[in-house]
């Protein structure tokens, strides 16, 4: 096989906090390979690949790309060579339609003028060649992620692209659409497009990708065809320690009242965070409520709506027996009514402000955070670090919390600063939406454990997640949206007597709800 | 790793490149348009260190203007825009001026601290007024601040030909202030006056505010994320509020101090750019109280350096004005598509719901 790409000994080092994110490190890709580059948060996966495209230079180290020794200077440079990237968060413009953006900045034109509805020929062969479907003439705002994810290949392919990099292309999507995306990945290989692929998923990866580099902490630790590695032992390169897989879950204890109790509840109009209509659901002390569902479809704002951010349109939600539609977060927040949205970027934090502004948002207000309108700084200093210390925040970023930029931390740590500010309340009843998203092996196991000891303490938690796996893991129940509705909610745990693990929900079964094909209410069980 | 870690390391180099470009440029069009360019030369930028009267009236000339960069400054750091400033400014200098000569048969000095919280408190309903219709109505405050203010310049116009008019000026102005209301002045005959000392103490104040207080934070995080506010408690509605009615209140002020300070009458339209240099004032400053102080002095200075040149050598006072809109153009450019990107970014999440 031939080699598109080789860099050698590429260091990276951020003056701004003092980090080596790269040192020394190779890659090597050969033509028409899914390359599937996997680490840790932190490892130095994006910088890489940012050194790649061009966004910013090495400190040292040399890169030949398709026979050329050089470094690309900006990512358009690296693009007229055609290296196309796929970031996590599409690119795309929501006003215009998917052609619109597929052509932007080469439009077709009919005169001088641009044939805004015009599809050009190309497009159509290279969709047909991808095998990617997707309506032309749809607007980006009402395509579903895994439809953007389509427009945003469509847009580099049409525009010549052989050399993909797919950063954590799966993580947003449904097991179903990630099923799709993987066939097209596979027909871009065979039409001898060449991939890198930025992952977590190890058995996504070592199902479909044909080489592998594991790089920890900024070091290359492995590098090589994918045959003569396990799973495991992928795991444990990317981790340097085995981490072990499940989680200790009794049976939930007897349910008394429920805490909260949510009853034919509805957010009419379709806001950022989708709509939702008649659910109802009942939250108990001890119980993991799981909630599962496309994302938008209505799970977050149902989440929203819960936590005071949003206004239903009808409905009752009480809580401990008294109504709180209409209060603020702040006085839910009081009452222990604690809210983790999944946003943690744009809702969860503010990544201008510092780790200690951010952790005394919820507090500020009263003594010992400020006396009379005055903030006490070191108060508010010594809280912070005692909780985010408690969370096992990363030293680096200990370091000075009155002034250190929440944006400057890896989104595990960002994670972490907004748990402890929330968990920090003793919440009884917890709203949580995709906690994990994002995070590496070890940030998610500790997230996941800090739930499960919430619920042994007799706190309800309602947890929204993308990640079935996460949902099977941690969940009692599991309710799945489809379309806006409650079309199931399924028992997850065995109860007394009942012996045989195969009545237990599994991915598949899930999905099926998650798609429309079961459910509709029937089978809700409670 | 230090205080020193945020997004804007590069902020002192970006904060003196609008007034070092735009000096450059009045550099270029004094050499273009003086027939005596080395007297005309130092004649704009030396004579106004000359003498201690030259001194004196810059440092009158930049003391509303300090304040209006201060009310400017609350706005933005609320992530909010008021562009009536102009409009504040001129109806605090009315009010101030209508109050001091009714209360005429008082004490003077009590008539001007009647007057100046009452002018606080009027200019800060009228652009409260603004916040209210934005969190009750989602009212683009960018646009009512604006179109109030511009009706405000016109009632006060009216009022400086109409009812308030003292034909024996043979201007359109008001009635002379009397001398006890009046600020001490410092220096005469220069027009500096004790408002100056008024104006760095609101700096003063409104720094620790920002800083060390509840109220301050509030401010800051909402400008910085309203969808986090909102989520994290901070109770948004009454924080835009609260920033609008403390902008507007300092705008008026700003026209009572310069008017019981500097003028000897309301006098029809004196306050043109005050409010709009105050914006640029505060962007040059990045929104830092203290900052305003040499903002606004760098501004005056222009002025004055207009003056001088006129003066003492062939300059028309429009080169400060030139001059002023270059570096007004510049960190406007940037501000604004600082705003507009991240009200993108906010603008999606609902930002005002609840």
């Amino acid at each position: 096989m031939q080699t598109i790409l080789e860099m050698k000994g590429i260091t990276k080092f951020f003056p701004a906090n003092q980090v080596h994110a790269l040192d020394g490190v190779d890659l090597q890709v050969n033509t028409g390979a899914i390359h599937a580059l996997v680490g840790e948060n932190g490892a130095g996966k994006t910088t890489l690949m940012r050194i790649l495209n061009g966004w910013f230079p090495a400190n040292s180290g040399s890169m030949v790309f398709k026979g050329e020794k050089a470094f690309f200077r900006s990512p358009a440079e690296a693009f007229a060579h055609g290296i196309g990237m796929v970031h996590q968060h599409f690119r795309l413009v929501e006003d215009f339609s998917v052609v619109q953006n597929v052509v932007l900045g080469v439009e077709p034109r009919v005169g001088k003028l641009f044939a805004s509805r015009h599809v050009p020929q190309k497009l159509q062969q290279v969709a047909q060649e991808s095998q990617i479907t997707v309506d032309f003439h749809a607007r980006v705002k009402d395509l579903s992620i895994g439809d953007r994810q389509k427009v945003t290949l469509l847009r580099l392919l049409y525009r010549d692209s052989d050399f993909l990099i797919l950063d954590e292309p799966t993580s947003v999507l449904t097991p179903l659409e990630a099923k799709g995306f993987f066939n097209i990945l596979l027909t871009l290989q065979s039409k001898g497009k060449t991939i890198v692929w930025v992952s977590h998923h190890l058995h996504e990866v070592k199902q479909y990708a044909s080489e592998v580099s594991v790089l920890r902490k900024g070091k290359m630790v492995f590098s090589g065809s994918l045959s003569s590695v396990s799973v495991d032992k992928l795991s444990e390169m990317m981790v340097g320690e085995s981490v072990k897989e499940t989680y200790q879950r009794e049976p939930p204890p007897k349910r008394s009242a429920p805490v909260l109790s949510v009853s034919h509840f509805s957010l009419d109009h379709s806001g950022h965070y989708g709509r939702f209509e008649d659910v109802s659901l009942e939250l108990f002390p001890g119980e993991i409520q799981g909630i599962a569902g496309v994302s938008g479809s209505g799970q977050s704002a149902l989440a929203h709506c819960i936590a005071g951010l949003l206004e239903p349109s009808s409905g009752t939600l009480s809580y401990q027996g008294k109504d709180i539609v209409g209060e603020s977060p702040r006085e839910l927040r009081e009452q222990k009514l604690v809210f983790v949205p999944e946003d943690r970027l744009h809702e969860g934090s503010c990544v201008h402000a510092s780790i200690s502004e951010n952790w005394v948002v919820s507090r500020y207000y009263h003594p010992p955070f400020s006396r009379e309108g005055r903030l006490q700084f070191p108060t508010i200093q010594e809280q912070t670090l005692k909780w985010v210390r408690d969370f096992q925040l990363d030293e680096s970023g200990l370091k000075d919390v009155l002034h250190f930029e929440v944006g400057f931390l890896s989104g595990g740590n960002i994670q972490k600063v907004l748990l402890s500010r929330e968990l920090s309340h003793d919440p009884r009843v917890l709203v949580v939406c995709d906690p994990t998203w994002g995070l590496d092996v070890k940030s998610t196991r500790f997230v996941r454990e800090k739930l499960l000891e919430l619920r042994q303490k007799g706190c309800a938690i309602l947890l929204v997640s993308a990640d079935l796996d996460e949902l099977l893991e941690l969940s009692d129940w599991i309710g799945v949206f489809f379309n806006g509705r409650l079309v199931g909610n399924l028992q997850n745990y065995l109860s007394s007597g009942e012996e045989s693990p195969a009545k237990l929900p599994d991915r598949f079964l899930v999905s099926r709800y998650m798609t429309g094909i079961s459910g509709a209410g029937k089978e809700q069980a409670s | 790793m230090s205080r020193t870690i945020s997004r804007n390391h590069g902020a002192t180099w970006s904060a003196l490149f609008p007034p070092l470009l735009a000096l450059a440029f009045g550099t270029v069009v004094i050499l273009l348009t003086s027939q005596m360019p080395l007297q005309a030369f130092a004649a704009f930028f030396l004579k106004p260190f000359s003498a201690t009267f030259f001194v004196g009236n810059w440092l009158a000339g930049a003391t509303p203007l300090i304040i209006t960069g201060l009310a400017a400054c609350v706005a933005f750091t609320a992530g909010a825009f008021n562009l009536g400033l102009e409009g504040q400014v001129y109806g605090g200098a009315v009010l101030a001026g209508f109050l001091v000569l009714q209360m005429s048969h008082l004490p003077g000095w009590l008539g001007m601290w009647l007057a100046l919280p009452a002018v606080f408190i009027a200019g800060g309903a009228l652009a409260g007024l603004s916040g209210w219709m934005r969190v009750k109505w989602k009212v683009d405050s960018l646009l009512s601040t604006f179109l109030i203010g511009n009706i405000l310049v016109f009632v006060c116009d009216f009022l400086l030909e109409g009812p308030m008019l003292d034909p024996s000026s043979g201007l359109s102005a008001s009635g002379l202030i009397p001398d006890p209301a009046k600020f001490w002045q410092l220096s005469p005959p220069s027009l500096l006056h004790a408002g100056i000392f008024l104006s760095i103490f609101l700096a003063i104040v409104l720094a620790w505010m920002l800083k060390g207080s509840t109220f301050g934070y509030e401010i800051r995080l909402v400008g910085k994320n309203v969808g986090f506010s909102r989520y994290g408690g901070i109770p948004v509605k009454r924080v835009y509020f609260l920033a609008f009615f403390l902008s507007g209140g300092l705008a008026a002020l700003a026209g009572a101090v310069d008017v019981l300070g500097a003028q000897e009458r309301v006098i029809r339209g004196f306050s043109s750019g005050y409010g709009w240099n105050g914006i640029a004032v505060a962007l040059i400053a990045r929104n830092h109280p203290l900052l305003v102080i040499p903002a606004a002095l760098f501004f005056a200075y222009l002025e004055a350096g207009a003056q001088t040149g006129g003066l003492f050598a062939d300059l028309s006072p429009e080169i400060a004005r030139l001059i002023q809109s270059v570096v007004f153009f510049i960190v406007s450019a940037q501000a604004l598509s600082d705003y507009f990107s991240r009200k993108r970014v906010s603008g999606k999440r609902g930002v005002l719901h609840g």
